[in-house]
């Protein structure tokens, strides 16, 4: 029974990478065009952010820091879309046959999310590689472990904050609105932006985010400067990651309990 | 003859007018965003300064987004209108009935126009009066008309963005880029003179730098009049994109027989 269970999940979970990578590799003038523009995104996002303060453009620390604010705004950027893809899924008509096959949300997010990673992979390498080559930021990492192991924790809580987030966008009529401005604030209050950049008293208040021990983490792990003690953000950032699961339980059961009354998933 | 064209211009105008005003959420957020980007840029500046950074240079990021939402609205109605045109096969029979396709294409130009103006007019409004109470307003409604010929070279390069949209048939993929490169390199978030030689150049040589230049001097009320002769050259872009979209468009109505995929 529970080999018949666990074979169930894992043929969901290849089917929806199969989709995935298959949707990934059939628009090759998006690799393209991904490639083009990310290096200029990069220093267009690195000049706007420095903006108010260019003088910190000859600050080695500074640089390094913002290269790595980048890379984390392209990281979360990216499960955002992921959750926000949720409304193709109900425009389409999938997400009636996910819910009827009991399968998860997140399972389901598994497919968008995977294009994702990769590319979060490709765009991240090039937009370290442009901040390195334009402004000269250090491309060494402080903590190297530390850094992997916040760097999986941090994709497993955005797959499953990816999924609240679609359950809790699919009754927008426009979702992506709210997406782009998500965008543009949650990377602020994470520490994706490292919170050594800003004055003591900002500082302060971002530690308070609950999003800055799994971002922020990533961030303090790269350029080595930590506001909280290494090994307690790492045991935070395990329980906010086991919390968001429970948080991603219950949102996919509202969900479902909604389809089930009003017989429709959202007013799309 | 003329009031035929004027007609069919006008009919275009109205039907693609109302597909924007059916969209009021996209409206909504174009007028939005360059005010969240600005005061989210503000906000790191604050938080690095320890103080708030002076309103005239938030005012600077401000007008630039705003040039950059409506230059990204306009790039990307071509591309959409090109690749909406080929599945659905309108853009088919657009071309094969009697409609010059200069007016169909200024038309849909207009139109991502006077949406742009709207935006500007909204956004810079709240702007001028914020930062410079109602001082400059005078200067600002000058600008206005000073905007409007200076977006008039950047349909130029719209065509050239519905050219390649005719051949690789995914409107963002193409536009990306372009908005991309021209973000970075007209000075429209941070002056171009910290930018690589390279990549100044490329943003001096494209009519996005004289736009945003033009508004933000008229309304700072720093404005030379000697500047606007670069304009007359950047109209270059114009021909040059009608020449391309039309050997593009010939080239691929002769190999496929139709328009349509």
């Amino acid at each position: 029974m529970e080999y018949k269970f666990k074979n169930f999940i894992i043929t969901k979970i290849s089917a929806e990478l199969g989709k995935g990578l298959k949707i990934y590799t059939r628009n090759k003038v998006w690799i393209i065009s991904d490639l083009i523009s990310t290096p200029f995104w990069v220093i267009f996002l690195f000049l706007t952010l420095i903006f108010y303060a260019q003088y910190l453009l000859n600050n080695i620390n500074v640089v390094t820091s913002l290269m790595w604010g980048i890379f984390l705004f392209i990281f979360m950027n990216s499960f955002m879309w992921a959750g926000n893809s949720i409304v193709q899924s109900v425009e389409s008509g999938i997400i009636d046959n996910i819910i009827l096959t009991n399968t998860s949300l997140t399972i389901h997010l598994l497919g968008r999310n995977i294009t994702g990673m990769i590319d979060i992979l490709i765009s991240g390498v090039i937009a370290l590689l442009t901040s390195s080559y334009i402004f000269g930021a250090t491309l060494s990492i402080s903590e190297p472990i530390l850094f992997f192991i916040s760097l999986i924790i941090a994709v497993i809580f955005y797959l499953l904050f990816a999924s609240v987030y679609a359950s809790l966008i699919v009754s927008l009529r426009s979702p992506w609105i709210v997406t782009n401005v998500m965008n543009f604030v949650l990377p602020f209050l994470s520490g994706a932006i490292p919170i050594q950049l800003f004055q003591k008293n900002v500082a302060d208040i971002i530690i308070y985010s609950p999003f800055y021990y799994i971002t922020g983490q990533i961030a303090s792990a790269a350029t080595g400067v930590y506001y909280v003690d290494p090994y307690l953000m790492l045991l935070i950032s395990i329980v906010f990651t086991v919390i968001m699961f429970f948080m991603s339980r219950i949102a996919a059961n509202k969900l479902i309990q909604k389809f089930r009354k009003e017989g429709k998933i959202s007013l799309i | 003859m003329v009031r035929k064209e004027i007609n069919q211009l006008l009919a275009i105008l109205e039907v693609e007018l109302k597909n924007i005003l059916r969209e009021r959420g996209t409206v909504g957020f174009s007028i939005f965003f360059p005010i969240l980007l600005s005061l989210s840029t503000y906000s790191v500046g604050t938080g690095i300064l320890g103080k708030p950074p002076s309103l005239e240079l938030w005012f600077y990021q401000l007008i630039g987004f705003t040039i950059l939402m409506i230059t990204i609205v306009m790039s990307a109605s071509s591309a959409w209108y090109i690749r909406q045109g080929l599945l659905s096969r309108r853009l088919e029979y657009i071309f094969s009935a009697p409609v010059n396709p200069i007016i169909i294409i200024a038309s849909i130009s207009l139109t991502s126009g006077i949406l742009g103006f709207g935006i500007f007019l909204t956004v810079g409004l709240i702007g001028v009066i914020v930062t410079y109470g109602l001082s400059n307003l005078s200067n600002f409604f000058i600008s206005l008309l000073i905007l409007i010929i200076a977006l008039i070279p950047i349909l130029g390069i719209n065509l050239i963005i519905a050219a390649a949209t005719i051949i690789g048939k995914e409107p963002e993929a193409i536009s990306q880029p372009v908005s991309a490169i021209v973000s970075t390199t007209s000075g429209l978030a941070y002056p171009i003179t910290i930018l690589p030689f390279i990549l100044k150049i490329i943003g001096e040589s494209m009519p996005y730098y004289y736009a945003a230049y033009y508004v933000r001097s008229i309304i700072e009320g720093y404005f030379n009049i000697l500047s606007l002769g670069n304009l007359p050259f950047l109209f270059l872009y114009l021909i040059f994109g009608f020449v391309i979209y039309r050997y593009f468009e010939n080239n691929y109505i002769r190999k496929e027989g139709a328009y349509g995929i």
